[in-house]
């Protein structure tokens, strides 16, 4: 059982990086970003490379890794998604999808598509009372954590922060008050990005890496933000843990059901609190 | 009227006899089916405005009652045929009283949901009958003259069901009704204040998408002699977008012009070029970015030009001659 | 008489806002009612609650002696209640005449089956003329096939009311029909109210009193939520109050 909640833990860690960045874009500029887990994938095949440099050095490789996705994000967002604001779902829908396109073709391009193994790179275990846990899951929920508290603080004390949840608000409001709110979606578009290659880079070890790995996700991050309310970051937190928790219990007692149950929970969200764009 | 509309059925039946001879029997009888598809969809999407990310719900659920229907109760393709339309129509009827009170994002999200379950469904639940990933053939004795196992035949009655759906769904589009679901697409509020319960036609168009994408999915287990959950798998729905949005959304001709263009890229594109999905990408881009009205809109944009300036040199030419 | 419209003590809550304070409202039927007030006194509010937009936080809505709080828009439009809405709402992807259609064939025995309504082309020549007459009697026959979108906005204006015509009501709530509309244009609207006044009860709200007040015979003035004063025009516009309310803003209309 302890297994269970450890394991629901890590996948609601992950799920969370890469939330934040989902839930933001669409909270501030009402973009459904298809093309978000994109960086996700980016990211691991980075570390992928790095890691053949750095042999042994994870967290450098890792780190450089989720630094290198940063710019690329930044052209992603100034030639695409800016574009795209106040255009129907239907055509920020394709737009940011054939962004994904384009970017896992050159995934393909540049890697291949045969799936890379990536073993886990703390590989110890902790043995509490008969029990035995894989450490690096274990950091993986601290770091999500950490983070957590880190993002409250960045979004109630640094200006930008503040100025990122009025926008959330209200963005033409806080236009008006002369601040351009475009810049710092720039900001918060990277900043998203650069999570949601985090995440990737701190999974791919425990998962399996290929050039589809990020459309996999996607529609699972889609269901946090759903029942997390979008553009809400503590709901966010919540949400991915939850349902992060549903998935590891559901997967312990019928594996194949997991995904299935995210979607019958956010059916159900929808239902009772609609979203209305 | 009447004219017209027969015109326009022999046009599309006869496109399609063209192309032919130029790709292959069976890859244009997959053409028309995903052809059916996309006006369900479209029907759905351009019409009413309403993106569904899981459409392919009605098309799997066709494919497998038809299916299963032939597996274990009757031989008799054709009411295997009913049987999956009548179902896929029973599906959207019951889902469409949640799924219809929603609009936009929640709209697509919640039908990608519910296709995720679908999916789901006769994969591992219910996999005993429907032998889960690998799917099960079928074999249909012939009905009348009808041997679907024959590939002609197979074309031929597809290219019917394809001409009937597209005069089903004219008649439909250009009826009070259909003026009343493109109403709702634009302001469904002002609507209601016309005195129709928007409520009620949302559901009727829902559950008639469902069930023309039924009878494709009757028609593609038809077709291949077998069914395995790829039908209903839910990345395939983007497939339905792009056709709608190359064509032109919101007109049957775009659809099968989508349709038509989408299957081509899609089947031809890779053997040609190998980096195909970066391509569709910035093809994509090019739509969204350019031209938003698709190839059927961009063709009506250029014809109504070409009215105009012939109306306009005809006013010209008249005031020269009274002078 | 007995009374087309009542409504007893109605409210509406926004949130800590009241738009709408225990109003007390009646219509005669064939009466022809007029609402003014300043910017934000909630008569569109009102409006919306009698129509059905959103439901009433307190209080109920009598309509033909039958009690409507909670009868959705769609009955209500039934059961002869027609509205415009204050920014001009027509379909702007549809044709002009294609706007009528649906109000149209509402009232039409052979149009009502099934077969006609979802399979019979709706360019058909007895639903064609008959949205061709409506548009005639706001003048705008000529433009039948074109596009809405590109009509004016006083053309629009006169559609929307045309579409709230068609549907032939037995009142027809107008929220501003003057507003956005050069001299020119409102004459035309005034002219046609005052043809079309004699076959219903209406109820106008408007900020342009002089340009009303020869049409209406009840003139009610909302002020924050409550109705300040309800009678004769002449009288209305003479009470204290509701020059009080008006000082300043809407002075030389008030003089009139
Ligand atoms: N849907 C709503 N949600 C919240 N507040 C609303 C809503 N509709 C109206 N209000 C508020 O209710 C008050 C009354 O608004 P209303 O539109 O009825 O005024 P009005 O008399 O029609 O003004 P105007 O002359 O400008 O049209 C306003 O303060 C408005 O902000
Ligand atoms: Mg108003």
């Amino acid at each position: 059982m302890i297994h269970t909640i450890v394991y629901g833990f890590t996948i609601g860690a992950i799920l969370y990086f890469i939330a934040i960045g989902l839930s933001l874009t669409f909270g501030m500029m009402r973009v459904i970003n298809f093309a978000h887990t994109l960086t996700y994938t980016l990211g691991v095949y980075m570390l992928v490379s790095l890691g053949a440099l750095f042999k042994g050095y994870f967290v450098i490789a890792a780190m450089i890794a989720v630094v290198v996705v940063i710019p690329i994000s930044y052209l992603i967002e100034r030639c695409i998604i800016r574009r795209l604001y106040g255009e129907s779902l239907d055509h920020t829908f394709i737009a940011t999808f054939a962004i994904a396109l384009i970017g896992v073709d050159t995934i393909k391009w540049i890697w291949g598509v045969l799936p890379y193994p990536l073993s886990d790179p703390i590989g110890e275990y902790l043995t509490i009372g008969g029990l035995t846990l894989p450490i690096y899951r274990i950091v993986i929920v601290m770091i999500a954590i950490l983070l957590f508290i880190g993002l409250e603080f960045f979004f109630r004390k640094s200006i930008v922060g503040k100025i990122v949840v009025a926008a959330l608000e209200d963005r033409d409001g806080v236009g008006c008050l002369g601040i351009d709110v475009d810049h710092y979606f720039s900001i918060v578009f990277m900043m998203g990005s650069a999570l949601a290659a985090l995440g990737g880079v701190l999974y791919a070890p425990i998962s399996s890496v290929h050039p589809y790995m990020g459309l996999s996700i996607l529609l699972l991050c889609f269901a946090v933000v759903i029942v997390g309310g979008m553009g809400n970051l503590r709901g966010t937190f919540v949400s991915a843990l939850a349902l992060g928790m549903i998935m590891a219990v559901t997967a312990r007692y019928w594996s194949q059901g997991a995904e299935t149950m995210v979607f019958i929970v956010m059916a159900i969200v929808l239902i009772f609190r609609p979203i209305d764009i | 009227m009447r004219e017209r509309e027969l015109i326009a059925l022999l046009v599309i039946a006869g496109g399609f006899l063209l192309i032919t001879p130029v790709l292959s029997v069976n890859r244009v009888t997959d053409f028309m089916i995903f052809c059916i598809f996309a006006m369900s969809f479209d029907l759905l999407y351009g019409y009413m405005g309403r993106l569904s990310f899981g459409h392919l719900l009605f098309l799997g659920t066709g494919a497998y009652c038809s299916g299963l229907f032939l597996k274990y109760i009757s031989r008799n393709p054709m009411l295997a045929i009913i049987v999956g339309i009548l179902v896929a129509g029973l599906l959207g009827m019951l889902i469409g009283l949640i799924i219809v009170r929603t609009t936009g994002a929640c709209f697509a999200l919640i039908n990608l949901a519910f296709n995720h379950i679908g999916f789901f469904l006769v994969l591992s639940p219910l996999r005993r009958i429907t032998n889960g990933e690998d799917g099960f053939g079928i074999h249909a004795l012939p009905f009348g003259f009808l041997n679907f196992s024959s590939r002609t035949t197979m074309y031929w009655f597809v290219l019917i069901c394809l001409v009937l759906v597209f005069y089903l769904l004219k008649r439909v589009t250009s009826s009070p009704f259909g003026i009343l679901i493109r109403s709702i697409k634009e302001d469904e509020t002002r609507v209601k204040f016309l005195g129709y319960n928007t409520f009620f036609y949302k559901w009727v168009t829902f559950v008639l998408a469902g069930s023309v994408a039924g009878l494709a999915g009757t028609l593609t287990a038809l077709n291949y002699n077998y069914v395995n959950p790829n039908v209903m798998d839910v990345h395939g729905n983007v497939g339905a977008v792009f056709a709608c949005l190359i064509g032109g959304a919101g007109s049957l001709y775009g659809a099968v012009v989508g349709g038509v263009s989408y299957m081509v890229i899609s089947n031809y594109l890779p053997i040609y070029i190998q980096r195909w999905e970066m391509f569709l990408g910035f093809a994509l881009l090019m739509i969204i970015f350019r031209f938003q009205k698709g190839i059927w809109g961009y063709l009506q944009s250029v014809w109504e030009y070409v009215e105009r300036k012939k109306t306009v040199m005809k006013a010209i030419g008249v005031g020269a001659v009274k002078r | 008489m007995s009374d087309l419209i009542s409504t007893q003590d109605l409210t509406k809550r926004f949130d800590g806002l009241v738009a709408v304070n225990q109003v007390n409202f009646s219509l005669q039927e064939g009466q022809v009612a007029g609402i003014i007030g300043p910017n934000g006194s909630g008569k569109t509010t009102l409006f919306n609650l009698l129509s059905g937009f959103f439901p009433p936080s307190a209080g109920r809505i009598t309509f033909c002696g039958k009690d409507i709080t909670k009868i959705p828009p769609h009955k209500r439009v039934g059961m002869g209640m027609a509205r415009t809405f204050q920014l001009v709402s027509v379909f702007d992807s549809l044709t002009v005449w294609e706007n009528l259609v649906l109000s149209t064939i509402r009232f039409k025995r052979d149009q009502q089956s099934v077969q006609s309504f979802f399979f019979a082309p709706a360019r058909k020549r007895i639903v064609v003329d008959d949205c061709l007459k409506s548009l005639e009697l706001v003048g705008l026959e000529k433009k039948a096939s074109a596009r809405t979108s590109e009509l004016s906005y006083g053309e629009k204006r006169m559609l929307e009311i045309a579409i709230g015509l068609s549907l032939k009501p037995r009142v027809l709530l107008l929220d501003e029909p003057l507003s956005g509309l050069s001299d020119h244009e409102i004459g035309g609207v005034l002219d046609l109210i005052h043809r079309v006044k004699k076959n219903f009860a209406l109820v106008i709200i408007e900020h342009k009193i002089s340009k009303i007040v020869s049409v209406v015979k009840k003139l009610s003035v909302m002020n924050e939520g409550k109705i300040l004063c309800e009678g004769d025009p002449e009288q209305v516009l003479r009470d204290p109050a509701v020059r009080e309310c008006y000082w300043g803003k809407e002075e030389e209309n008030c003089s009139t």
